[in-house]
């Protein structure tokens, strides 16, 4: 895979898009530093660096995500803040924040995953990366998470990297980054 | 990596053994000592002989059992957070190559097994040191028994070992296999959509996968259970077999007969205790050595030099991410 090169600002989003087995994931991995690269550099503030260094950078929904019922990551957690996602995402009806913890992990395979992304907005981290994130989402929630949720991280000043194929949303990203394989 | 290592931990147990088999000899001793000089009125001395070794006994063998029950526990905390630790270390592509299912099966029902064997290695030891001491009694009393005597065992070692090779790697593959009969389970559980929606992959998953490892399991662990009951049947038939000639082939004088029946009865519960527990000494040893495999592949692929080695690096505020020729295999 490669050579790959791109470049995202703060305040930018970035569509990486392919075909199945264009390496779109692989890539996702190594800029997260879950994969050593064997060539080429990432950097940072335009200086390249041991992106295994930096991964508290990093704000995840990968396409295989695992969901904890706790955070794990925050001793401070404002409830009313999740309550707000929760209900940003139509979850409040199923899931509540009950004594430090989601009151329940088992939902559908699309209410999972917006759990997921609530969890990654809690975070509120400087890179945010959405691995075919509306694969399963419905017609609506697609467009409110390309058309709202993406655009408000971007104005937020957030870095947003999406691995997609739903081309009628490309006009949502400030680059596209297109791997053949 | 070695689970077990000889130290001063080990040896402080293996002191207590030797003291609380030390005292149930003489408890024997006592008895039989009480039997023969009755008539010369010497039962209070010995009722409180009898007395303080009995609390020696009991004493040392719950020193034992403790001290060997918080070692033994801690050694299982210390290779749990030494695995989770290098899996918190590793990096993905190292974790994505792992036999997960076979992974749980050494942390728990391994570590369970070694956990279990606890007890059982005091009773055990205790045992064997006990039948050493009786064996020295008997040896005091009649040489020609403690001569036959001494036969037997050796004969029982010897076949303990040829016994132990091919056991210890029975027990091994039919762990192996029930890994795998579990890697199947694994597969109907998270697979269980592909499977209620395709009857051929079901059938074929059934017929092709499940149910040939389900047959071998169930042939290993009939072969390995019966294997422990007949090694366990032959060393509780020895000491029948020397009762038998104690009685009727030596020509001994009535008080020696008696003696030695004894020291016979009271050599049956460490008898008992190591045909008993043979079967659970067996498969913990095993579980030891499957972790010991564990702990150095892990040691072997030195899952430490994955991410985070070198600390985070904090910089803020992050104002852009790029990537230059980036090349991955």
């Amino acid at each position: 895979m490669g050579p790959i090169n791109f470049d995202v600002q703060q305040g930018e989003i970035l569509f990486i898009v392919g075909s199945n087995g264009s390496g779109k994931t692989t890539l996702l991995k190594l800029i997260t530093g879950l994969y050593p690269p064997l060539k080429g550099i990432i950097q940072i503030n335009s200086q390249p660096v041991n992106i295994a260094q930096f991964n508290y950078i990093f704000s995840a929904v990968f396409s295989d995500f695992h969901l904890f019922e706790r955070l794990h990551h925050s001793p401070q957690i404002d409830s009313t803040n999740i309550n707000k996602y929760l209900q940003m995402m139509s979850l409040d009806q199923k899931v509540s924040w009950k004594e430090n913890k989601f009151s329940t992990i088992k939902l559908s395979s699309g209410e999972k995953r917006r759990l997921a992304l609530v969890i990654a907005l809690i975070e509120d981290k400087p890179v945010y990366i959405f691995d075919e994130f509306a694969s399963d989402q419905d017609p609506k929630f697609t467009k409110y998470f390309y058309q709202t949720i993406i655009q408000d991280l971007k104005n937020d000043n957030k870095i947003v990297i999406v691995v997609t194929h739903d081309k009628r949303y490309f006009n949502c990203a400030d680059k596209v980054l297109v791997l053949s394989s | 990596m070695k689970i077990f290592e000889f130290n001063k931990e080990i040896l402080i147990i293996l002191v207590y053994i030797f003291l609380s088999s030390i005292s149930s000899t003489f408890l024997i001793l006592i008895i039989n000592r009480t039997i023969i000089e009755s008539s010369f009125g010497k039962q209070s001395f010995h009722i409180i002989l009898f007395i303080l070794t009995f609390i020696l006994l009991f004493t040392f063998k719950r020193l034992a059992l403790r001290k060997n029950r918080i070692y033994l526990e801690n050694k299982i905390a210390t290779i749990r957070a030494y695995i989770s630790d290098q899996l918190i270390h590793a990096n993905l592509l190292q974790i994505e190559q792992l036999n997960r299912i076979d992974i749980y099966v050494k942390m728990s029902t391994d570590a369970k097994k070694i956990s279990k064997a606890s007890e059982i290695m005091i009773h055990i030891s205790h045992s064997v040191v006990t039948i050493f001491f009786c064996l020295f009694y008997i040896a005091l009393i009649s040489l020609i028994s403690f001569i036959i005597i001494s036969s037997l065992i050796s004969l029982a070692i010897v076949l303990k070992n040829i016994h132990s090779q091919s056991l210890l790697s029975e027990i091994d593959e039919s762990i192996n296999s029930e890994t795998n009969l579990f890697q199947i389970f694994d597969h109907i559980l998270f697979g269980f959509k592909e499977l209620k929606i395709n009857e051929k992959k079901n059938k074929d998953l059934n017929r092709q996968a499940y149910l040939p490892i389900l047959e071998k399991v169930e042939k290993l662990r009939v072969r390995v259970n019966f294997n422990l009951s007949m090694y366990m049947t032959f060393l509780e038939s020895l000491i029948f077999f020397f009762l038998g000639i104690v009685i009727f082939v030596l020509n001994m004088n009535i008080h020696i007969q008696i003696e030695l029946i004894n020291i016979f009865l009271f050599l049956l519960p460490p008898v008992y205790i190591i045909t008993s527990f043979y079967p659970y000494l067996n498969r913990a040893i095993v579980a030891i050595k499957r972790l010991e495999k564990l702990l150095n592949d892990f040691d072997k692929y030195n899952y430490k030099t994955g991410t985070l080695e070198k600390g985070l690096v904090h910089v803020y505020p992050i104002e852009s991410l790029s990537v230059k020729d980036l090349v991955f295999h």
